[in-house]
């Protein structure tokens, strides 16, 4: 089978390419799936050069969300037959016509998604729960400011936080990915950051500033986010993509009777299975009633992964971007 | 394009309503199909266009007057320092109109774009790809041509192709006067204009002259006869259903003549070895999706370089909705952005 294989840890994917290497058979318990769609999620990035907390044994292959079809049964899973519709996720293996998962690790594609969203859905929507639902404890009409509005995991809590009945501010630099958002996920109100946010935030919440703060740009705007958050507010720390880790002093939290929380979805549910099963039942069962709306961006062929890559990197994908090993 | 009937005042505010908003006004509900889920705004205009007659119950000039007005409503501004100049030039037909663009930062070394509007061969001129046609050139900074070819039924097939192939081969002759290098040129179009520009390339090979620089197809019709998948589940989609395929298809070709012929439909040619790099762009809720794609994979299985790309929430004929969806509006950009990649060799 063709895969996308990391042989050697180096920066701009010099030690990546498509080879044809074998493709896998199914363990007891486990499943090979053949991949639809995989979507192309930071981490995987990173993994290329060794910069992500997980560094699997070289050598692998990236992806760590995908969607497609059972193509063959390991001993004793009776859950799923062949030809089945599947979406799961695992460290690696996506960017690949055939992927190895555990049976357990697999769930059945929702009809209302195409493969493409279904590949694109359960991480970013994952943190976005956990962030909002498990850490802020979000309330229907309050104000929820999330940064990074046009990226998948920002794009995520938009769509959540407007399923919940949430009142949003959608934040980005760029007009255009704005208007998109705009278009598309209809906020309450949007806000280039680019000259500060500030007053903006504070006008539109009546002074108040926002309850929560969704932000996983860290830098500057995880500062700034602190002189416009309501008192009893939660401020999520979810990432660092400014590439900036922010220092804060916890007199701030204190005096303005804010609290700042770190969101770790993937942890969340290793910590607490029972929770985190709950977690991803929400929203699946969410996206099977049409209620998130998962975003591609576009899809590619999977020889294209370079392409692919690029357009998270360089900040260009509103939602996902997904690579298609079958084109 | 099924149903052109928005009034230009309308459009434009409506379709500045939150989703929710507009999703209500279209009989609300999200619309899912092969699992895609629509721009809002597509979904809008889909609802607003089924009060309308549809296009096929039209005569041809009716319908090409209709679809102008409504694309003007939708239509984005010029694209600011892209300075454009309509003349003619004698094609097989009599005189043919065109169009250049020259962006104001042109690489001098980038090939002069020949560019072919969509319409089905039926409906569309030069303003059908004005605002397109700009961005193009400014993104990929190089110079356009867009191509005024003749239109059945007044003028069946082969007539509107070989007006586009008149222009690429007056164009080869003529690049310097469009700051491009001698004898440049690529060739591009969407739709139809895309059937066009496929066979422009495949024509070169036939009749032994050199391969454009570069192919873009944009939710190119390969192949005018297609029963793929999305032939169905796209059936009536927005604003290309498949009867309007059939109608136009009804229009472009005479009587006698053969769906299957290369000339009509390329993706019918056996051999696609040695064909031009091609940047070919879908969009998800198009019943010519799947044949788009299937250009891609054939063409790459025959060992030439492609780029492509599917934007799942547009639908056909995006390039002419930039001013009323915003995705259309950054997937065009880009779409500039993979050509400059193809003139720098970087698809692979």
């Amino acid at each position: 089978m063709r895969a996308l294989v990391v042989e050697t840890l180096a920066p701009n994917y010099a030690g990546c390419g498509l080879h044809e290497i074998a493709t896998p058979e199914p363990g007891p318990g486990e499943v090979r799936v053949r991949v639809r769609a995989a979507s192309v999620n930071f981490p995987d990035l990173l993994m290329t050069r060794g910069e992500y907390q997980h560094r699997p044994p070289l050598p692998f292959t990236p992806g760590m969300e995908m969607a497609g079809e059972v193509d063959a049964l390991g001993e004793g899973v009776t859950q799923f037959k062949l030809g089945d519709a599947v979406v799961g996720g695992a460290k690696t293996g996506g960017f690949a016509e055939f992927v190895i998962s555990a049976a357990a690790g697999l769930r059945p594609k929702p009809e209302r998604l195409s493969f493409a969203q279904a590949a694109a859905f359960g991480a970013a929507y994952i943190t976005a729960y956990v962030a909002l639902v498990r850490r802020a404890r979000v309330e229907p009409g309050e104000w929820v400011l999330v940064h990074g509005a046009a990226g998948g995991v920002g794009l995520a809590a938009v769509d959540l936080a407007k399923a919940l009945g949430c009142r949003v501010i959608a934040a980005s630099a760029s007009d255009a990915k704005l208007a998109v958002v705009q278009a598309e996920y209809a906020p309450d109100a949007v806000v280039n950051v680019a000259g500060g946010f500030r007053e903006q935030v504070k006008a539109i919440t009546g002074g108040r500033g926002a309850d929560v703060i969704y932000d996983p740009v860290g830098g500057d705007v995880f500062d700034e986010s602190t002189r416009c958050i309501a008192f009893d507010g939660r401020l999520l720390v979810v990432g660092f993509t400014s590439g900036r880790i922010p220092t804060i002093s916890v007199n701030m939290p204190l005096i303005k009777g804010f609290s700042v929380l770190g969101v770790r979805a993937g942890e969340y549910g290793r910590q607490f299975p029972a929770k985190g099963r709950e977690n991803a039942q929400a929203i699946w069962d969410m996206a099977a009633q049409g209620l998130l709306h998962p975003r591609v961006h576009a899809e590619l062929p999977l020889t294209q992964w370079r392409q692919a890559f690029d357009l998270l990197a360089d900040r260009q994908v509103i939602g996902k971007a997904i690579v298609r090993p079958d084109l | 394009m099924a149903g052109f009937d928005l009034q230009r005042v309308m459009a434009k505010t409506v379709l500045s309503l939150p989703t929710p908003f507009l999703r209500a006004l279209s009989g609300g509900g999200v619309v899912y199909q092969g699992g895609r889920t629509l721009d809002p705004r597509f979904q809008f205009m889909a609802h607003a266009a089924r009060g309308a007659p549809p296009l096929t119950s039209l005569a041809p000039d009716v319908a090409r007057a209709g679809s102008a007005a409504s694309l003007a409503a939708v239509a984005g501004r010029p694209e600011p320092g892209v300075r454009s100049e309509t003349f003619t030039i004698d094609g097989p037909g009599g005189a043919l109109r065109v169009r250049a663009y020259r962006p104001p930062a042109q690489d001098p070394a980038a090939p002069l774009m020949i560019f072919a509007h969509f319409g089905g061969g039926v409906i569309g001129d030069l303003e059908t790809c004005d605002v397109f046609c700009g961005i193009l050139a400014k993104g990929a900074h190089c110079a356009v041509l867009s191509v005024d070819y003749r239109l059945a039924p007044e003028h069946r097939f082969p007539a509107g192709l070989e007006d586009v192939l008149a222009t690429y081969r007056w164009a080869r002759e003529n690049t310097e006067r469009f700051g491009a290098p001698k004898g440049h040129v690529a060739v591009g179009g969407d739709s139809m204009g895309g059937n066009f520009a496929a066979i422009v390339a495949q024509e070169m090979k036939r009749q032994g002259e050199p391969q454009p620089a570069l192919q873009l197809l944009i939710y190119p019709a390969v192949d005018v006869a297609s029963e793929t998948q999305s032939m169905t589940t796209y059936a009536d989609a927005y604003p290309l259903s498949r009867q309007t395929m059939a109608w136009f298809m009804g229009h472009y070709l005479g009587p006698d003549d053969d769906p299957t012929d290369p000339r009509a439909s390329p993706i019918r040619s056996a051999d696609l070895s040695d064909l031009a790099p091609a940047v070919i762009v879908t969009a998800g809720f198009d019943p010519l999706v799947d044949q788009g794609e299937a250009y891609a994979k054939r063409l790459r299985d025959a060992g030439v370089p492609v780029a492509y790309r599917c934007y799942d929430s547009l639908a056909h004929a995006f390039t002419a909705f930039t001013g009323a969806i915003p995705a259309a509006d950054i997937a065009c950009r880009e779409i500039a952005g993979l050509v400059r990649e193809g003139f720098e060799g970087r698809i692979r």
